[in-house]
């Protein structure tokens, strides 16, 4: 277990600065995944903390220890990387033992500690069988036996579920917080997949083109996104947005676009007075969920209220149905009861409810 | 607009499989021709060597004597001449793979300064012919002193750029995970190369072993320019002086067989890593 400190970490390839001053503090025992679209350099982030990769500027302490110029090797890291990267020429057995043969630990206890391993991870029917003849889930069991075997203070993990088909997904995932539980060690978890990261971290750290958009705990950034990036990034599906007009109505506030009408009271917003006095336009959030057809039980909740769109398509999960709706000549997609009867064409009405609404300025980005 | 029916598609597709097996069978009998009239003639007597070949007696070993063998042995000290190629051959081969391996894989995956320089050299080296080079460094070599020697026909061919380009090519393609994976669990870059790299880069070690084998096996030119008697005289030189001496066609077919026997049984047993190799290397550069 460690406790791992980046401190304004700095990466630049070439004329490319792809991560900037990066600022983060991981506690002993805390899984933090570092969560972002495709290229945003979470990879990168992952690679400079296990020395794969040299800092541009910055540094990282490993327990107190600056670990800039320590070799990966002397870092008591592991790492398991999206394809796995098992030896393909060695067996199972050879592939968990190789870094402890690196290590020079004595043949024994190499035997016991491999077995020990395997055993907790179902892997001991596997040992003798070569990595490259296995399916893609063993593989990443075998990864994962591979970097558990050494007994790291800290495990990196790079995407390494994206590879395999959505049901062995949920399973591993599951198992990897079950490994987090009984090993309580620490974890760098990095994925693109906000779903991944919100249900396994602690802490999640959303990325944007090499900045931190917002550290903190799942429900509180999908309940408090920082920005527009962060309201619109997590959350599946994605948050509605709608730009609007903020006038000024005595004691109430009205956010306008086309013929849709949303009327709050100013003392509730009170961020929202200097816009409407300024003649700015904000952005509402609505997420999928924030709607609630009118006339249904929940309708009698405080604080909504009424407005009128009309169903495009729907999508029957199973267990919801996501039904998309043109309001103020935009698309939204709303969360409906999985026995709820509505067909293309088909007008609803909808109770937005009003405690849940998120602001964002459009020219920053931030919320307000 | 005419479809075809099926049964009309059916004997295009007949077609077609005969006639690509005819051209086929075609081109085999004429690289296979000058090999089996080469042994054929290995077993006939002088006079009917000649007197056959212009007719298709000259591709069936009509006495099947071994007498055209024996008289090569005698006349030359074959063993040592032998012992000379496969002596050399061996010695370039092994030094080869190995300089030549750690070579392309410097290029493909180390990072250090002039990189790019060293690999647009080797590129660049890559078109000019052996005899461009081979008078100066037949000079330079008489100068160091190597004329008649065993490192004079070796040393030059160890490092070579095709070899390395061979390797460059197929390690850069490998993923890069690989060795970092190797890296996290300890092991530095010697270790990497030879227990994480050289077992999963079978294919092209062997394809470079097998063309620097066959391109070394039949080499002429310089040890014709660098020995001048039997002592470190490597197969291809032999035979010339030999064809040269006895003016025999059925002893010098046989002697042809003698030296060709080892690299098509060589060929023979690795000729699924031959293939592999090749398709590994994404080349199909014949010497």
């Amino acid at each position: 277990m460690a406790e791992l400190i980046l401190d304004k970490v700095s990466k630049i390839f070439g004329n490319n600065r792809v991560i900037s001053d990066f600022n983060l503090k991981v506690a002993d025992g805390e899984f933090v995944v570092l969560v972002g679209p495709s290229g945003c350099g979470k990879s990168t982030i992952l690679r400079m903390i296990a020395g794969l990769e040299p800092l541009s500027a910055g540094e990282i302490y490993i327990n107190g220890e600056l670990v800039n110029d320590v070799p990966p090797k002397d870092r008591d890291i592991a790492m398991v990387f999206q394809n796995y990267s098992l030896y393909p020429h060695m067996t199972v057995f050879d592939n968990m033992a190789f870094s402890l043969k690196m290590r020079k630990i004595n043949r024994p206890q190499i035997a016991e500690r491999v077995h020990r391993t395997a055993e907790t991870l179902g892997l001991t029917d596997l040992l003798a069988s070569p990595s490259r003849a296995l399916s893609g889930g063993q593989q990443q069991r075998v990864a994962l036996g591979r970097a558990i075997v050494r007994d790291p203070q800290l495990f990196l993990f790079d995407e390494p579920l994206s590879n395999l088909d959505a049901g062995l997904r949920l399973d591993m995932r599951a198992e990897l917080i079950r490994l987090h539980k009984s090993l309580a060690a620490t974890m760098i978890y990095v994925t693109h997949d906000q779903t991944e990261a919100m249900s396994m971290s602690d802490r999640l750290v959303v990325i944007k083109d090499g900045l931190i958009m917002q550290i903190g705990r799942p429900l509180e950034i999908y309940n408090k996104p920082a920005n527009l990036f962060v309201a619109g990034f997590i959350g599946s599906p994605p948050m509605n947005f709608i730009s609007c007009e903020v006038i000024r109505q005595g004691q109430d506030i009205q956010l306008c676009r086309d013929d849709f009408r949303l009327t709050l009271k100013a003392a509730d917003f009170p961020a929202l007075g200097s816009y409407a006095d300024r003649n700015r336009q904000v952005i509402i959030g609505l997420r999928p969920e924030d709607f609630i057809v009118a006339g249904k039980p929940d309708s009698e909740v405080d604080n909504l209220q009424k407005i009128d769109v009309v169903v495009e398509y729907t999508e029957p999960l199973g267990s919801e149905i996501l039904a998309t709706c043109q309001l103020a000549g935009l698309p939204m997609t709303i969360r409906l009861a999985p026995d709820y009867r509505v067909i293309p064409g088909q007008e609803l009405a909808l109770l937005i409810k009003i405690d849940a609404i998120k602001l964002f300025d459009p020219q920053t980005g931030g919320a307000l | 607009m005419r479809f075809s029916t099926p049964g009309q598609g059916l004997c295009w597709k007949y077609c077609s499989l005969v006639a690509s097996y005819v051209v086929l069978a075609l081109l085999a009998l004429f690289y296979l021709a000058p090999v089996v009239f080469m042994m054929a003639s290995s077993f006939k007597a002088d006079h009917r060597v000649l007197s056959e070949g212009s007719s298709m007696l000259a591709f069936f070993p009509a006495d099947g004597s071994w007498q055209n063998y024996l008289d090569v042995w005698h006349r030359v000290n074959f063993d040592r001449i032998m012992f000379n190629s496969v002596f050399i051959t061996g010695c370039i081969v092994t030094g080869g793979i190995l300089i030549n391996s750690m070579a392309g894989y410097a290029l493909a995956r180390l990072q250090w300064r002039g990189r790019e320089v060293v690999l647009v050299l080797v590129l660049a080296l890559l078109v000019i012919p052996f005899e461009a080079i081979a008078v100066p460094l037949f000079y330079q070599m008489i100068i160091i002193g190597w004329r008649d020697s065993y490192q004079v026909q070796i040393l030059p061919f160890v490092s070579d750029a095709f070899s390395i380009y061979l390797f460059y090519n197929f390690f850069v393609g490998m993923p890069k995970e690989l060795e970092e994976a190797a890296r996290i669990d300890g092991a530095g870059p010697f270790r990497t190369f030879f227990l994480i790299i050289i077992p999963n880069a079978k294919p092209v070690f062997a394809s470079v072993a097998i063309l620097t084998f066959l391109m070394r096996w039949g080499s002429y030119l310089w040890p014709l320019l660098v020995t001048t008697g039997e002592t470190y005289r490597p197969l291809p030189v032999a035979m010339a002086a030999f064809e040269n001496q006895v003016k025999l066609w059925g002893d010098i077919m046989a002697f042809g067989v003698m030296m060709v026997a080892p690299i098509l049984l060589f060929f023979l047993l690795c000729q699924k890593w031959f293939v592999k190799g090749v398709a590994a290397t994404g080349t199909g550069r014949k010497f």
